[in-house]
């Protein structure tokens, strides 16, 4: 019986190949992969996040252990794909139209694939039209909106107001981030969450969705 | 001084690994002396993948008033704060600087395969890279213009922080030939490729805000809670 505890704390130390090692054994040996993510690889995500709110971990620590999260999970998902596993949440996330810049985003997106979301990254320069078509054709709940610069600030009231004006506003949670954008602006323009940092990404997320 | 828009290239980029630890935030966690050698090991590798290169060009101010500052060939900036910062100023150093795309395209890639710890660090080099780039232009001002005539040096401002509605970054890029060392501007203000800062320096023998040559344009900027921050 492969050890989920030894998968837990290897995430949590970030060390990828022992992850990757032990996660192979597990399924190998026939645990079920749906315990292996549910059981070892979100919990831990979900400490890591915990020690960064407690100021043990930094932004270091948390991408070491998203990163053999991702290992254990790369060989997870094509046997999750049959399995009917519902995630948390789909998270259709992109960086607004007109603006380039997506690291910011890339980090929110791999914190909330860790916390068991499904992550449609739709890119840079998204559209309003693919943030709706993200909602109708690819079942997201959640749209998340970066931007890096006041000038393309407004782009994300404008994917708003298509959400509306498509008729699946009230399908979706809107999260809205990003250098400039603040808890104020996401008021103003009708956001449901900001969040300031990635790992509050996931929190928002989750009481978005009520999980 | 000069008319015509100086291009500068290939200047030497220190890329100090605790400066880029800054950027990158706070890294005293269990992970920072691994990070640490990460950053070591990257900023040797991001020598190849950097172009710096910046341009530069001086404009004569003809007069600054009241949220106005009026410059030679009928061009002007529109902002408050930004006269007041500008109050004496005789001559701007208008510069853009950039160090190519090769980076960004290098850390688009590790974060695709998961390397999320190096494309932070790489990310992070840039961003000190550029800022570098812009400082050697600043240093090349103060020490081949201003001290040569007696002129006063004042900060580096750049469009977009709290003083100037990046929108000006038109303004700016009416005044130089920023396609020279390839960059261009967005419709939406942004420079392409994204590693790259715009910036004025104001100088004048009666100017009244200055700075010092390798100041950091951080007092200026009220982000509190920016890892970059200086002071
Ligand atoms: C590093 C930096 C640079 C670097 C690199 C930029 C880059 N990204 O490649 C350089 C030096 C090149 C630069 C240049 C400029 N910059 Co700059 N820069 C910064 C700085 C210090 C950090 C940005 C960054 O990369 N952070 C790291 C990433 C990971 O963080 P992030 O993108 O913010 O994402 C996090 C959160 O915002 C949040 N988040 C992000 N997206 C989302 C989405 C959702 C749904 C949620 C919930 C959360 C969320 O979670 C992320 C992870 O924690 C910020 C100030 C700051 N402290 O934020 C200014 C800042 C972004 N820059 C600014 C400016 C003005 C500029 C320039 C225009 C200056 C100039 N005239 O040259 C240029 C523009 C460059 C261009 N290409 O056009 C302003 C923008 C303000 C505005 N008016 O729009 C800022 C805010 C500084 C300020 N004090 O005002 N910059």
């Amino acid at each position: 019986m492969a050890d989920l505890k030894a998968i837990y704390d290897a995430v949590i130390v970030g060390d990828a190949p022992k992850v990757k090692g032990l996660v192979q054994e597990s399924v190998d040996a026939g645990v079920d992969p749906k315990a292996v993510l549910q059981k070892a690889l979100i919990p831990a995500m979900a400490e890591v996040g915990r020690r960064m709110k407690a100021q043990e971990f930094y932004v270091p620590e948390v991408l070491i252990a998203a990163r053999a999260m991702q290992w254990g999970l790369n060989i997870l998902k094509p046997l999750l794909a049959g399995t009917g596993l519902e995630p948390a949440g789909r998270v259709a996330i992109g960086t607004v139209k007109s603006d380039l810049h997506d690291i910011g985003k890339n980090l929110v997106g791999m914190m909330l694939e860790g916390a068991g979301f499904e992550i449609i990254d739709l890119g840079t320069d998204v559209t309003p039209e693919k943030f709706v078509a993200a909602v109708k054709d690819k079942r997201a709940n959640v749209i998340g909106m970066s931007a890096l610069l006041t000038t393309t600030m407004p782009n994300m009231k404008k994917t708003i107001d298509a959400l509306k004006e498509a008729g699946v506003r009230e399908q979706v949670k809107v999260l809205v981030g990003g250098a400039p954008v603040t808890q104020r602006y996401a008021d103003e323009i009708g956001a449901d969450g900001y969040a300031p940092d990635a790992s509050s990404a996931v929190d928002i997320a989750k009481s978005q969705l009520g999980i | 001084m000069d008319k015509n828009a100086r291009v500068i290239a290939g200047m030497p980029l220190a890329l100090d690994a605790d400066t880029v630890l800054r950027h990158i935030g706070n890294t005293g966690g269990p992970a920072g002396p691994e990070l640490r050698a990460n950053v070591e090991q990257l900023r040797r590798q991001a020598q190849e993948m950097l172009t710096p290169r910046a341009v530069l060009q001086l404009v004569a101010v003809e007069g600054v008033a009241n949220g106005t500052v009026n410059l030679a060939g009928g061009h002007s900036f529109h902002s408050k704060k930004l006269s007041g910062l500008l109050a004496g100023a005789e001559t701007l150093a208008v510069m853009v600087g950039t160090v190519g795309e090769k980076l960004e395209e290098e850390v688009s890639r590790l974060f695709a395969v998961g390397e999320y710890v190096e494309a932070l660090a790489l990310d992070a080099i840039g961003s000190v890279a550029v800022e570098e780039v812009c400082q050697h232009v600043r240093s090349l001002v103060c020490r081949e213009y201003a001290d040569a005539v007696g002129l006063r040096v004042g900060p580096s401002l750049s469009p977009g922080y709290q003083y100037w509605d990046i929108r000006e970054q038109a303004v700016l890029f009416s005044l130089l030939p920023a396609a020279e060392i390839g960059v261009t501007l967005t419709e939406s203000s942004l420079m392409l490729p994204r590693k790259s800062e715009s910036a004025i320096v104001p100088l004048g023998r009666d100017l009244k805000v200055t700075a010092g040559e390798d100041e950091p344009p951080c007092r200026f900027c009220d982000r509190q809670d920016c890892p970059a921050r200086l002071r």
